[in-house]
């Protein structure tokens, strides 16, 4: 990763899921070395906000420039900046953990820092064990040890920590400050403090 | 981006071979379909060959259709799809590579067991040829055009009746090409116009059907 500035910057920004419009002409910069958390009442639109900021919802009015050009003007190319973690686990059941992981790796051409990313996430035991045998927070665990092993820039956590004891929230926060020393970008939708520098924007 | 594609054809049939039981469930409800009609209309061998093809066809017809609405849907539900749409490869061809990996799990299984159900249909060795062939050409294009009805109904629990509205229309040049190759074959006359024509389906079907099947796939993702 190049350790230049890298900003996301919203102007006028509004965004309607259904009928409903969840964001309101929302203007702010989210700058790279910096963690930006968003928060808000259940359903106040956290997760639009990410999904958003991915290129996944069309129905956007405003701008919305990742260093200086418009996210839809070359969006497969933005979104090959992105590392988005939604609320669900892409973990299948049947197959074990160091399978889980070595799929996506394989996907980001990483298949090297599997075994390094599983010791991190201290599952490093389970790696054969098949996922339908892992608790809830451990499959959030094997899904955030898709963290350490990406190279991504921007980093979209939605509710990272559901399901996590207090040593993988410190681990995750590890790994947060670290993608922030090297210049990359990350947006967090979380009802936990955690023990990070931030801009927090209340939605 | 080719790596991409054989990974994910590779994730999914290994997935279907720990999983198991839709490629199974495919084959069983094929053989039992094609062994009911011989109960049905009687054991009459010359009566059997002659809508044999038709039997094989449109029991192959609805086996396809008996599990595509899980082609997508379990990527779907745990947020794979997503992350799909984050990476290098376009969703077209992730639409290629799971309709390719389907089509290896089931689609090629009913094409190798065809000739067995020729002979219990009392085909001739010369229609199982001919149905062979048009299986081999019918069957990858059942799945990419049902890839479109899959993908458009993702989102929905029970999708699979809506799918079956959505593309059985869409399956009738297949299944009436696919039956008149056959039927040619056993008159003697050439069934070169209608396995060209099931060929062009398919060329038509492998550009066209993961077009339609992304933007889908992306609607759903909003």
């Amino acid at each position: 990763m190049k350790n230049h500035e890298n900003s996301i910057i919203l102007e006028n920004v509004s965004c309607a899921r259904g009928n409903r419009t969840v964001i309101n002409n929302v203007s702010l910069k989210i700058t790279s070395g910096k963690n930006f958390i968003i928060k808000g009442q259940n359903g106040s639109g956290k997760s639009t906000f990410l999904r958003m900021l991915a290129g996944f919802q069309k129905n956007v009015n405003g701008k919305i420039l990742f260093n200086g050009e418009s996210i839809f003007t070359n969006q497969q190319e933005y979104q090959n900046n992105i590392f988005y973690l939604s609320e669900n686990n892409p973990i299948k059941n049947t197959f074990s953990c160091y399978e889980n992981l070595f799929f996506w790796a394989e996907i980001e051409g990483m298949e090297n820092n599997i075994q390094e990313a599983l010791k991190f996430q201290k599952l490093e035991n389970l790696k054969n064990l098949p996922a339908k045998f892992l608790s809830m927070g451990q499959k959030r665990r094997l899904n955030l040890s898709r963290l350490a092993i990406t190279q991504k820039k921007i980093w979209l956590l939605d509710e990272p920590v559901n399901g996590l004891d207090e040593e993988s929230i410190l681990r995750l926060c590890e790994l947060i400050k670290k993608h922030l020393a090297n210049k990359g970008i990350v947006v967090i939708a979380t009802h936990v403090d955690l023990n990070l520098e931030t801009d927090t924007f209340y939605l | 981006m080719f790596k991409i594609f054989l990974s994910i054809v590779k994730r999914d049939l290994k997935l279907s071979y720990k999983q198991g039981n839709t490629s199974l469930n495919i084959v069983i409800y094929f053989f039992l379909s094609v062994s009911l009609f011989p109960l049905g209309v009687g054991p009459e061998t010359e009566l059997l060959s002659k809508i044999g093809p038709g039997i094989v066809w449109v029991s192959a017809l609805f086996s396809s259709v008996l599990s595509l609405d899980k082609i997508f849907q379990a990527d779907f539900e745990d947020g794979s799809l997503e992350i799909f749409n984050l990476t290098a490869i376009p969703l077209e061809f992730l639409v290629l590579a799971k309709a390719l990996a389907y089509w290896l799990t089931s689609g090629l299984l009913l094409v190798i067991l065809c000739p067995i159900f020729g002979l219990i249909l009392s085909m001739s060795s010369k229609s199982i040829l001919y149905l062979t062939i048009t299986m081999l050409l019918g069957t990858p294009t059942l799945i990419l055009v049902g890839s479109i009805g899959a993908s458009l109904t993702v989102g929905l629990k029970r999708g699979s009746m809506l799918i079956s509205l959505l593309i059985l229309p869409l399956y009738i040049p297949i299944l009436i090409f696919g039956v008149s190759a056959i039927d040619a074959s056993i008159n003697d006359v050439s069934a070169k116009p209608q396995l060209l024509l099931l060929g062009s389906l398919l060329c038509f079907s492998l550009v066209l059907s993961p077009i339609a099947s992304a933007a889908g796939l992306r609607i759903n993702m909003e």
